[in-house]
């Protein structure tokens, strides 16, 4: 534990890392500012009443509220067929923000949300009801398509949206993706010095000649390289949720996910706020994958820079390899790739199983799965590798010559 | 006190042999390693601190194979390596805290030990500042203080004084006999004067293997009546270094006083005594050198 605590010691001793953190952190809450705040492009009085309503009408679907909203939805509209509200240019105190057009806006918004739960509540058990019809026509014909259909009939069989909820601002805080890139920038910094910097000030033949340098030490520095990884991600998750709490103001993060625009067919029957702990569970486990990466480099080379260099050419490789192969080829190709989970709200969106042994498994435990996988096997690898690589394998580790 | 020896060892990379058979035992006191550069001195010293594998030949320590005490081994070796920088955002306090760790002390023996040890090296006033902020003599003292910090039977040293000036060299020179008292220290260097004077023995090596061991008094012994002094003109100089070994050349008013190591150069030679320098000359291009 001693050896721990040092390591992460001499990660956070570099000034940059908070230099970086500093900035990177400013930087995303800037970006989330400017591009996700509730009052960007809207008159102040709109806002207002958008929070009045959510206030008023936000929870379970009653149906006094279901009366009033379609109440309120048909009069106000009907009053924009007046020349006086239609042209409408000072405020007046009848409605919520205080013109008939914006009042017309919010309640159709909220009559929307009643249409749209209405009509997923009507077509998740028509799909759940052809799902189970379809499981019964491959019953001893494709054992695969029987499993699949079945599981999508006890998936979605039995959902309903019972509440209404402003979510529009969720989907962009899901997608949200800038603190990813931040945080990968910060792995680069923090990780790849841990073992090329022992060698570039001369410690790594201390280490080697110390009762705890080896073996000891490499197993400190791969737990001291996650506890970082960790660290970051936690930050800026917590910086996320705050801002779009402050400046998208997140709303109904108790209600299934399901209930989310774009989420209506998600394949897990769980809240937004059990969601956002899997997306960060997820990106974890991705950031470890990618740390490791980084730790790995470090191991390989003596000096820093090539490391560096090196790492961020493969995050960008791995960021286009996410983007660009989207064939059926490409999704195998990316499950086994870490930008996959830090991007993993995807798996989330539909129902995509994949076909493990004749077993369908939903893709997210794939990934996920993968990932924890590939994080041990890399722990393992860097455990295990040569102490004194760079002698014995001068060439491969593109280390300086052995001193004769 | 236990001894450590070395038992034909032997070390390549590639078609290159490194270490030829080596054998030496080492007990207490101040060993010099002198070699030209290139002669395997490091190669052989990473052998000894278990960092490098020998093709052949075997390492004890105590009568033990190293391989054989593990871990254990490294409770009684300090290694200061070849021109260290450590951690330069460290301040020293920092850096020997970090290296009892490693060393495995606990933290009332590492307390206590470290402030005896900045005493030792006399860098207690300068604890607080950065390793980056010291000087090439001050990192070096920190280096002997790091290799000591588990009291280890066996110091080795790389190159310890390369780079230092007089003073910070003489400074050197006596923090490591004191050490010496109680210890066995091996310095590796091809720096002549660092050893000449506190050495009990100097072994010489040269293409992988020990030419010459022995105490440094022998050793100036076994050369005495090959090294002379004679005058030349200023238009023989160049003539006189490719045809002699020299080991000193002095401007005179009418050409040129120059010392050499080998057989009588002239008639008009004089016999010197000599110094470990022509001794390192001597042997070295007996066996082949480049000098």
């Amino acid at each position: 534990m001693r050896i721990v605590k040092c390591e992460l010691k001499k990660i956070f001793k570099n000034r940059v890392i908070f230099i970086a953190l500093a900035v990177f952190l400013l930087l995303n809450i800037i970006n989330i500012y400017r591009n996700y705040n509730i009052h960007n492009g809207v008159d102040d009085c709109v806002v207002t009443g958008q929070l009045y309503l959510r206030e008023q009408l936000d929870g379970e679907l009653t149906e006094d509220k279901r009366a009033l909203i379609y109440q309120q939805a048909e009069k106000v509209s009907g009053l924009l067929y007046n020349k006086k509200y239609a042209n409408q240019t000072a405020p007046e105190n009848d409605f919520i923000t205080g013109y008939a057009f914006w009042d017309s806006q919010l309640w159709n918004t909220y009559r929307d949300y009643i249409d749209k739960a209405q009509s997923f509540n009507e077509n998740i058990e028509q799909k759940s009801a052809e799902a189970l019809k379809k499981a019964e026509y491959y019953s001893g014909k494709n054992e695969f398509y029987e499993a699949e259909n079945k599981l999508y009939y006890n998936t979605y069989s039995g959902r309903k949206i019972t509440g209404i909820y402003d979510t529009n601002g969720l989907p962009d805080y899901f997608r949200y993706s800038l603190s990813s890139v931040l945080s990968v920038i910060m792995l680069l910094l923090g990780v790849v010095p841990i073992f090329s910097s022992e060698c570039e000030c001369d410690m790594d033949t201390v280490l080697l000649t110390s009762k705890n340098g080896r073996r000891k030490t490499a197993f400190a520095k791969i737990i001291s390289a996650l506890i970082y990884s960790f660290a970051i991600e936690l930050v800026f998750s917590i910086c996320d949720f705050l801002s779009f709490m402050c400046f998208a103001r997140l709303d109904g993060l108790g209600q299934s996910l399901y209930a989310v625009q774009g989420f209506g067919m998600c394949s897990a029957d769980i809240t937004v706020w059990q969601f956002c702990l899997i997306l960060f569970a997820m990106r974890t486990i991705g950031m470890s994958v990618i740390c490791l990466v980084f730790l790995l480099l470090s191991k390989l080379f003596r000096r820093s820079v090539a490391p560096f260099v090196t790492g961020a050419c493969l995050f960008f490789s791995l960021m286009l390899i996410k983007t660009f192969f989207t064939d059926t080829s490409g999704e195998i190709i990316n499950i086994f790739n870490p930008i996959s989970l830090l991007v993993s709200f995807n798996y989330f969106c539909d129902f995509t199983a994949v076909n493990l042994f004749g077993t369908p498994v939903f893709s997210y435990v794939i990934v996920g799965s993968v990932g924890v996988v590939i994080v041990f096997i890399l722990c393992v690898l860097i455990f295990s590798m040569p102490l004194k690589m760079q002698l014995r394998f001068p060439k491969l580790t593109f280390r300086r010559s052995v001193r004769l | 006190m236990s001894t450590l020896e070395l038992k034909s060892i032997s070390k390549s990379y590639g078609k290159k042999q490194v270490l030829d058979n080596l054998n030496c035992t080492f007990e207490k006191g101040v060993y010099g390693l002198l070699g030209p550069n290139g002669a395997g001195k490091t190669t052989l010293i990473s052998i000894i601190v278990n960092i490098l594998n020998a093709d052949s030949g075997e390492v004890l320590f105590g009568g033990k194979l190293v391989k054989v005490l593990g871990s254990d081994y490294y409770d009684d070796i300090g290694y200061l390596p070849q021109y260290p920088h450590f951690y330069s955002n460290y301040t020293a306090q920092e850096f020997l805290e970090y290296i009892a760790v490693i060393k495995g002390l606990s933290k009332k023996k590492a307390k206590q030990k470290i402030d005896e040890l900045f005493e030792f090296v006399n860098l207690q006033n300068d604890k607080k500042k950065k390793v980056g902020a010291y000087s090439g003599g001050m990192r070096q003292r920190l280096g002997i203080a790091q290799a000591l910090i588990n009291n280890p039977e066996i110091l080795i040293l790389d190159e310890p004084t390369a780079g230092l000036d007089p003073k910070e060299r003489i400074r050197f020179r006596n923090l490591i006999s004191r050490i010496s008292e109680d210890k066995t220290v091996i310095l590796a260097t091809h720096i002549v004067t660092d050893v000449e004077s506190i050495a009990r023995d100097v072994i010489l090596i040269n293409k992988g293997r020990i030419i010459c061991n022995d105490t440094p008094e022998n050793l100036i012994e076994s050369i005495n009546g090959k090294v002379w002094s004679f005058e030349i003109p200023h238009n023989e100089i160049e003539d006189s270094l490719s045809q002699f070994i020299v080991s000193n050349v002095q401007y005179s008013g009418d050409g040129f006083l120059i010392k050499t190591v080998g057989e009588k150069p002239c008639k008009s030679a004089q016999n010197v005594p000599a110094t470990l320098e022509e001794v390192y000359l001597c042997y070295v291009s007996e066996s082949g050198g480049e000098i």
